[in-house]
């Protein structure tokens, strides 16, 4: 028994080692890559309402951000100041709410929530989504992207229910980087498009700049508490029972 | 356990053996035989229903391919900034190494804009649903019930709807302002199986497109109707009779019809048992029709008679009657309007004892009142809504005014020295029209405009009548020896404004934002008053040759440009403005006086938002404010009948700084609400009443000087959620430091007050709702005497569902009240009702007892610079009240 703690200690030191050697060796440039969402909407026979309109429109203003280097990864919606006030922006805005990490080395994907008043960091798990790489292509804007999908499941404990969510993303092999908006990553090239599923809307990038000087960009791992998923729904639950 | 591994590791490759394939390795390099790291090797199958392989190049450019037998690849290789390779590999091919030599393009590439030529993706539409239902237990009556079992969603006593601690300002009904935006009307007839969907709305504003630069602190809530209830006249009608007040009665009534172009609502009540429909925020919103970019004018009429639960009285018969409607005449316009008429009949009864303090001595004065009163108000509101494209805007907004108030009034005052008895009666005329149009304007993302003019006439007639037995204020009436003293007093009042505003708004980027204003306010009011002694024999005595009579008209123009600079840095938004204003003031009366000044007002806000739930903000602004007409009118009026006042030509403006800190958090996981405000105002330029006093009589008149008015205010607000209970600690500090002369002597005063609280609630859905609150507080006064003050106020709510369908009520107040000399007073309050409602049934009865303990009077002490009071004030005795709802 304690020969095989020994073995695992060693492993366990010797593959960190190997994880601080690849960091310090890295000489990373950040590559940045804007987002715009479209609402997936459904098609009916009723003309849309103004709040529709205004969802719609607001949408449209959202920006997000994703900064990359060779491992690692930040994604975020970029603030705005003439969209603090606008309820149709800050609805629209949930879509995006959060900040995403991803760190290829550590194999750790975050999901920073603010949502609730306390920053909480939420683990993704690193096998959430199993893409499935198809043979359906369409070239965006002269980089042929490949489709990818996956099916996962996930039971809301507010709802009481399990829920289906069929993700889906457009990525690029041209473009060898391993990342994406909303933690939708992990394929072999850089997603140009996705959705989460499950209603969500339609992330689409529109500008890459490569290169980019931003010293502000952080790319490492948050600091602070981390929770699982079931344990942020935990939280959720919390929140709202106690607000009445 | 070894058996289980092998046997998995046997599991494992026979999977892995179950297809065949082959792979291919190689290097992935560039001409110049630089390994290309990370590049995506992809294989596509060629045949049908075979899955895309990929491989990912290592740090030295090496991939390794597995393809399956049997199946035609393109392998590709692209990789940016390369020309891709491509290379078929065929279905019995031998390759099993290949390596990949990409050509650079010779672009160094920068930046990438990506065009998509978008079809969004159609699927359902998950639609997040705010359900009432979900909240909602099928007993509530009214919206007000279910607003207070909405998380975060507070409904006090006035009507007033909280969200998370913030004012609920705006009421929209499916999208539709109802009764001009007020929410008491709505929470208190909106019946609660009506509702859908509550949708809250913060920085609300009208015009979509002024969304992203307005700086409005607007908060709406909006009213979604259940599909069954549109097209459908639903409401209900509420008769209660009972005894207590002579023919104790009350009928109310709330019915609405909604379709999806037009629709109305009515809200109608009569009682005299002191109930009232309006809050006065209702009615100052109705009588308002100002547009909101214009900060509103000050109303001549003091309409407060109108609202509140009044039962501070000995009689109080209310009638009121109010309609709203809208109608959609096009997708581009819309007309939305109310009229409102509310009679109230009011007697009131009130006994004081004061002390008139002067420099030496004391004079004591027993008071007692009795009055009637009666007003009437109508108003009626139109206000047309045309949209020409997405990007304009058109406002149109017309309101007319009536109201009349009748009032007898008679006082018997007995001093050391003599008693008198007064009579008054009082007769007052107001009429007034207001009308404005805004209008906003789109051109790009970057500009957008908006213009008002806002209009408005106003005329107000009172017309006074003093009777006494005693001659009275004498030395300062040149009253003539009769039987009777009467006094005749005739004002005429009229108003007339225009108001004109152009503001920019310039969008810079994303953290930059530029407004500029451009303005006039002008007003012109004109101001007559006659006080005349009428002899029993019908002669007259004109009061005009002993200084008293008015006749002034007082122009004001304020012209005003401004600068606002908006930008955001990280978490801060911060607003610098500048505003450069011109004033200039004539005042036409012997003898005319004219001013011009020219006044630089800065000022500056700033939000710190450290997350959604948590800021901090705080507002500055230099300020300037003219005394209104009749403070510079420069004869004596006659105020009461221990008062004269007399306006000052020589005014000038006011100056204050003013400064409000604010800090709020919530931390709904752990059931926090912190909430703390600080507010600061000192004025530097202090226009201030002189007060002369002899015995009873006062002689007032306004003094401009530069002794700073400083007062300090804070309230803060601590809620904690502990278990199924909610404990909330309040506290309000006032610190008020001010210079008053008083027959000369110049005093420097400080009046503070403090206030504690304590509510202790229970918020839990399956428990009575039950809460209990003490509140103690102090007040203090120094100047040229000393006096100190405490209150004790305990309040308790309860309320229970017995057997389903039968709901118990119980509120009570105590309120204890204690003086200088340890004296005290106290008195308890308390009302419960019993209601029986059964689901799916129409009606509902209730026995309601206001005043269960029969209280006649209400005692409290009050105090001011130079009076210090005891009152008692009479009020409504107990009324039982058996009362039916019908609901349609």
């Amino acid at each position: 028994m304690r020969k095989i703690a020994i073995i695992m200690l060693l492993f366990l030191l010797t593959s960190s080692f190997k994880l601080y050697q690849t960091k310090t060796v890295e000489n990373d440039t950040l590559t940045l890559v804007t987002y715009k969402i479209v609402p997936l909407i459904k098609i009916s026979d009723t003309p849309l309402t103004q709040e529709d309109v205004d969802f719609e429109k607001a949408l449209d203003k959202i920006e997000c951000e994703l900064y990359f280097n060779k491992n690692q990864s930040i994604f975020k919606m970029v603030d705005k100041l003439e969209y603090d006030n606008d309820f149709s922006y800050q609805m629209a805005s949930a879509f995006a709410s959060g900040t995403y990490y991803t760190d290829l080395i550590s194999k750790k994907k975050i999901n920073q929530n603010q949502d609730f008043g306390e920053t909480v960091n939420i683990i993704i798990p690193s096998k959430k989504y199993k893409w499935e790489i198809t043979t359906e292509t369409k070239i965006i804007s002269g980089y042929k992207c490949y489709k990818a999908v996956c099916v996962w499941e996930e039971f809301s404990k507010g709802r009481q229910k399990q829920l289906t969510f069929n993700s889906e993303v457009w990525f690029t092999p041209e473009i060898p980087a391993p990342f994406g908006p909303l933690g939708l990553d992990g394929l072999p090239g850089l997603v140009l498009e996705g959705n989460l599923g499950g209603g969500a809307s339609h992330f689409y990038a529109t500008k890459i700049s490569f290169n980019v000087n931003n010293p502000k960009i952080k790319l490492n791992l948050p600091t602070g508490k981390y929770i699982t998923e079931d344990e942020f729904q935990d939280f959720q639950l919390k929140y709202f029972e106690n607000q009445k | 356990m070894i058996k289980t591994v092998l046997l998995l590791l046997l599991f494992l490759f026979s999977l892995h053996s179950y297809t065949q394939t082959h792979a291919i390795t190689g290097i992935v390099s560039d001409t110049n035989n630089k390994s290309l790291e990370s590049a995506n090797v992809i294989a596509y199958p060629l045949q049908e229903k075979e899955s895309l392989k990929f491989a990912i190049a290592d740090n030295k450019g090496r991939y390794r391919l597995e393809l399956e037998t049997g199946v035609k690849y393109e392998i590709t290789v692209s990789y940016i900034g390369y020309v891709q390779e491509v290379l078929t590999v065929d279905i019995n091919s031998s390759i099993i190494t290949h390596d990949f030599k990409l050509e650079p393009t010779g672009e160094q590439l920068k930046e990438i804009i990506i065009k998509h030529d978008f079809t969004p993706i159609i699927i359902k539409k998950d639609t997040m649903t705010f359900d009432v239902k979900a909240f909602a237990n099928g007993n509530e009556r009214k919206m007000k019930e279910i607003l207070e079992k909405l998380p975060g969603v507070e409904v006090d006593k006035k009507g007033n709807v909280t969200v998370q601690g913030k004012r609920v300002t705006k009421m929209l009904v499916e999208g539709k302002s109802f009764f001009g935006g007020g929410s008491k009307l709505a929470v208190e007839n909106i019946p609660a199986d009506a509702l859908d969907k509550i949708e809250v709305i913060d920085h609300f504003n009208e015009v979509g497109f002024m969304k992203q630069v307005s700086d409005s602190e607007d908060l709406a809530m909006n009213v979604k109707l259940k599909a069954d209830k549109k097209k459908f006249v639903f409401g209900d009608i509420q008769a209660g009779l009972g005894v207590g007040i002579d023919k104790s009665n009350l009928i109310h009534s709330g019915l609405f019809y909604y379709t999806p172009k037009t629709n109305f609502s009515f809200i109608g009540d009569a009682n005299n048992i002191g109930k009232s429909t309006l809050t006065f925020e209702d009615l100052m919103r109705f009588s308002g029709g100002f547009s909101s970019f214009i900060s509103e004018r000050k109303p001549m009429t003091n309409l407060f008679s109108f609202t509140n639960d009044n039962t501070d009285l000995i009689q109080n018969k209310s009638q009121f009657g109010a309609l709203n409607f809208s109608y959609d005449a096009s997708s581009k316009l819309s007309i939305t309007g109310y009229g409102v008429f509310s009679k109230l009949l009011t007697a009131n009864q009130m006994d004081s004892r004061n002390q008139y303090l002067q420099n030496s001595a004391v004079t004591f004065e027993n008071k007692f009142q009795k009055g009637n009163n009666k007003s009437v108000l109508a108003i009626e509101n139109i206000k047309i809504d045309y949209s020409p494209n997405k990007k304009e805007k058109w406002y149109y907004n017309f309101q007319f005014q009536s109201s009349n108030n009748d009032a007898k009034n008679t006082l018997n005052s007995i001093t050391n020295t003599e008693s008198s008895l007064f009579e008054t009666i009082s007769k007052a005329d107001n009429t007034s029209f207001k009308q404005y149009i805004e209008w906003h304007k789109e051109y790009n993302e970057h500009l957008t405009s908006t213009f008002v003019v806002n209009q408005a006439y106003e005329t107000n007639t009172p017309e006074n009548h003093l009777l006494s037995n005693n001659p009275f204020l004498t030395g300062i009436l040149p009253l003539q020896k009769d039987s009777l003293y009467i006094i005749q007093q005739i004002k005429k009042i009229k108003n007339n404004s225009v108001d004109a505003m152009f503001k920019q708004y310039w969008i810079i980027n994303k953290f930059n934002h530029i407004y500029t204003n451009v303005g006039n306010n002008y007003g012109s009011s004109h101001l007559a008053t006659n006080e005349e002694q009428v002899h029993t024999n019908g002669t007259k005595n004109d009061f005009a040759s002993s200084g008293f009579g008015n006749d002034i008209t007082y122009q004001l123009n304020d012209a005003y440009i401004g600068l606002e600079y908006k930008l955001k840095i990280g978490k801060w938004i911060s607003k610098p403005g500048l505003y450069f204003h011109w004033y200039h003031l004539n005042t036409f009366q012997t003898p005319n006086n004219s001013l011009d000044k020219t006044l630089l007002q800065p000022q500056w806000n700033s939000n710190y938002e450290f997350s959604q739930s948590e800021n901090i903000r705080f507002e500055y602004q230099l300020s300037n404010s003219f005394p209104e007409m009749s403070h510079y009118a420069n004869r004596y009026t006659l105020k009461n009948y221990n008062s004269v006042f007399k306006g000052n030509a020589l005014l000038q403006n006011e100056q204050y700084h003013l400064a409000y800190l604010s800090y709020s958090r919530t931390n709904m996981y752990r059931g926090i609400l912190i909430n703390a405000m600080l507010n600061f105002n000192k004025k530097t330029k202090t226009t201030r009443n002189e007060v002369v006093i002899n015995g009873i009589n006062q002689y007032t008149t306004p003094v401009q000087t530069d002794n700073p008015d400083t007062n300090w205010r804070l309230n803060g607000a601590i809620e904690k959620k502990i278990y199924r209970f909610n404990l909330k600690l309040n506290a309000n500090l006032t610190w008020f430091n001010y210079t008053q002369t008083l027959n000369t002597i110049t005093t420097n005063n400080n009046q503070n007050s403090q206030e504690l609280g304590l509510t202790f609630k229970t918020v839990y859905k399956k428990w009575p709702d039950f809460s209990i609150g003490y509140t103690k507080g102090f007040s203090h006064f120094s100047g040229l005497t000393t006096s100190k003050y405490r209150t004790d106020v305990i309040n308790s709510d309860f309320e229970t569902t017995l057997w389903k369908s039968w709901i118990y009520s119980f509120e009570y107040e105590y309120l204890k009240n204690t003086n200088n000399n340890n004296q005290s007073n106290d008195y308890d309050i308390a009302n419960t009702s019993l209601r029986y409602e059964k689901k799916n049934n129409p009606f509902t009865f209730e026995l309601s007892i206001n005043n269960l303990f029969n209280i006649q009077t209400k005692s409290n002490y009050t105090f001011s610079d130079y009076i210090i009071s005891q009152q008692l004030t009479y009020i409504l005795p107990r009324v039982i009240l058996f009362s039916v709802s019908y609901k349609l």
